[in-house]
């Protein structure tokens, strides 16, 4: 179990917290949604990039003929 | 099968829990809870997911914490819908389901109540719902009849709220209220009551609250302030000054003092004001003026007039300006209107945007005459003995004259101008953009003087 896999399964829940904070600050202070939304974007973006993190990792492509032969003939 | 979140199920039970509230205690503000606290529901369908995210975590199984299209619709929606309500919640705007307002039965009580006022100059009504039907008479006392429906599951329920908003006269001081205390339930059982009143004569009258408002036979003032009323005001002999955020009818005839309306609504009629009037707001439906002694000053966001007094009649709308035997100077701004101005005096400033305008003075000496469409035609049709200055052009159409040879006509290409002078008077500056201009006289030719 990775932190990313974890943060993947996070991603949907957390922003959706996160829209309900920012409407609830919205509404209980004088800071307004429409000067809050970009978090949104922030949350969203930094969850992506956390789940990104541990990918299958990088299998190189398989080795073609020797470039340098090709190149010179 | 993958497992299904608990969140769907427990948002349903929580809205057939609130729906539930709503009709079985519609004193309990649950709308109001609702527009305010919805985004604390997104926060705990989040929280719910995170819970399943960690349970699942902790017994091995696969994580998914994602959310499946129709859950992002649903998301989205609530934001939506929450947002609306909120916003409508902070201006007042009451949201009632329709539908639910069909619940219980409507209850009604008679209520009665006098007093007199003594040395008090002012009365003040205060009651949320109903109509008020004012009357002025010669009496020391205020005398209140009426009845009061209230809408309610049973008739305990409806007496208990009967019983909780008496109708009371109150005198403090120069003072005396007229109150129906319906701010001691909430403003969500349905509640009005509709009262007709005899007041002392000469005092000044207050009304707040909404509904429908009939003033009569009153020496002294009148003043409205309502979030939605529909206000007819007959033979009052102070200033009346009428504040609404909605109507649909203004209606206000014979006045001796100034009139003042200002807020939103529809339609407006005064008549015989022996007072000044000053509009200014928004209003969507038709507006009669007729005989006012004192100037008129009207003022929203696309129009503006002012003409110094009115023996005759204006009517318009949102397309169209007609006004009739006006006193000027008039100044008259308005955006989209076909206007059309018979028998006024003194000088004319008028600019529309779009429009035709048609002007006839119909009485010698002119005076001063300025008229600009941007696009629109303009006839000026002149009394047979008018003498004037012209400068009229057109910069897409023609150009039209009756008086003659005074008056030099010149094409240029699409554009068409009439200069001249006619004996001597005053001047007189036609202008439009697109259109026909012409100046014709009174009898000739296809326009006949309607004197």
């Amino acid at each position: 179990m990775s932190v990313a896999e974890l943060a993947r399964a996070l991603r949907g829940p957390v922003t959706l917290i996160a829209v309900g904070v920012l409407f609830a600050v919205d509404h209980f202070t004088p800071i307004k949604f429409r000067q809050t939304w970009p978090a949104l974007l922030i949350v969203f973006g930094l969850m992506t990039l956390l789940g990104r993190e541990a990918r299958p990792p990088y299998v190189p492509p398989p080795p073609g003929p020797p470039a340098g032969q090709n190149y010179l003939s | 099968m993958r497992r299904r979140s608990i969140a769907g199920p427990l948002i349903l039970i929580l809205l057939g829990v609130l729906f539930l509230v709503y009709n079985l205690r519609p004193e309990l503000p649950i709308s109001e809870l609702i527009a305010v606290y919805w985004p604390f529901l997104l926060i705990a369908w989040g929280l719910i997911r995170v819970g399943e995210v960690v349970v699942a975590l902790f017994r091995g199984e696969p994580l998914r914490g994602g959310f499946s299209g129709g859950e992002v619709t649903l998301i989205v929606f609530i934001c939506l819908i929450g947002s609306a309500a909120y916003s409508a919640h902070r201006h007042g705007i009451r949201l009632g389901v329709r539908g639910m307002e069909m619940f219980g039965q409507l209850y009604d009580f008679p209520v009665s109540a006098d007093r007199p006022i003594g040395a008090a100059r002012r009365v003040v009504f205060e009651n949320r719902r109903g109509n008020l039907r004012i009357t002025g008479a010669d009496a020391q006392e205020v005398r209140v009849t009426g009845h009061k429906s209230v809408r309610a599951l049973s008739q305990t329920d409806a007496e208990r709220t009967h019983r909780e908003t008496p109708i009371e006269i109150v005198v403090e001081g120069d003072t005396a209220i007229v109150r129906t205390n319906q701010e001691r339930i909430s403003e969500n059982l349905r509640l009005g009551a509709d009262l007709e009143v005899t007041v002392p004569r000469g005092v000044r009258v207050e009304l707040r609250g909404s509904g429908d408002y009939d003033v009569t036979d009153l020496a002294g003032d009148v003043e409205i302030s309502s979030d939605r009323a529909d206000v007819r005001l007959t033979r009052i002999g102070g200033n009346a000054r009428v504040e609404l955020r909605r109507s649909s009818i203004i209606r206000a005839v014979d006045v001796k003092g100034n009139v003042n309306l200002e807020g939103r609504g529809n339609d407006i009629e005064l008549e015989n004001i022996a007072g000044q009037v000053t509009i200014t707001g928004s209003y969507a439906g038709a507006l009669e003026f007729k005989n006012l002694s004192k100037p008129l000053h009207f003022e929203s966001q696309n129009t503006e007039l002012r003409v110094e007094a009115l023996p005759g009649q204006i009517s318009m709308d949102l397309g169209e300006f007609t006004g009739r035997n006006v006193v000027g100077p008039i100044r008259l701004m308005a955006k989209s209107r076909d206007v059309k101005i018979e028998n006024f005096s003194n000088a004319l400033d008028l600019e529309t945007e779009r429009g035709d305008i048609e002007l006839e003075p119909g009485r010698v000496p002119l005076a001063r005459i300025e008229a600009r469409s941007r696009s629109g035609r303009i006839q000026l049709t002149l009394p047979e003995k008018a003498t004037f200055q012209l400068r009229a052009s057109t910069d897409h159409g023609e150009a039209i004259n009756d008086f003659g040879p005074p008056i030099q006509m010149a094409t240029e290409g699409r554009s068409a101008s009439l200069n001249g002078q006619v004996g001597k008077g005053p001047e007189i500056h036609l202008t439009t953009g697109r259109g026909t201009v012409s100046v014709r006289k009174a009898g000739a030719g296809t326009t006949q003087a309607q004197l």
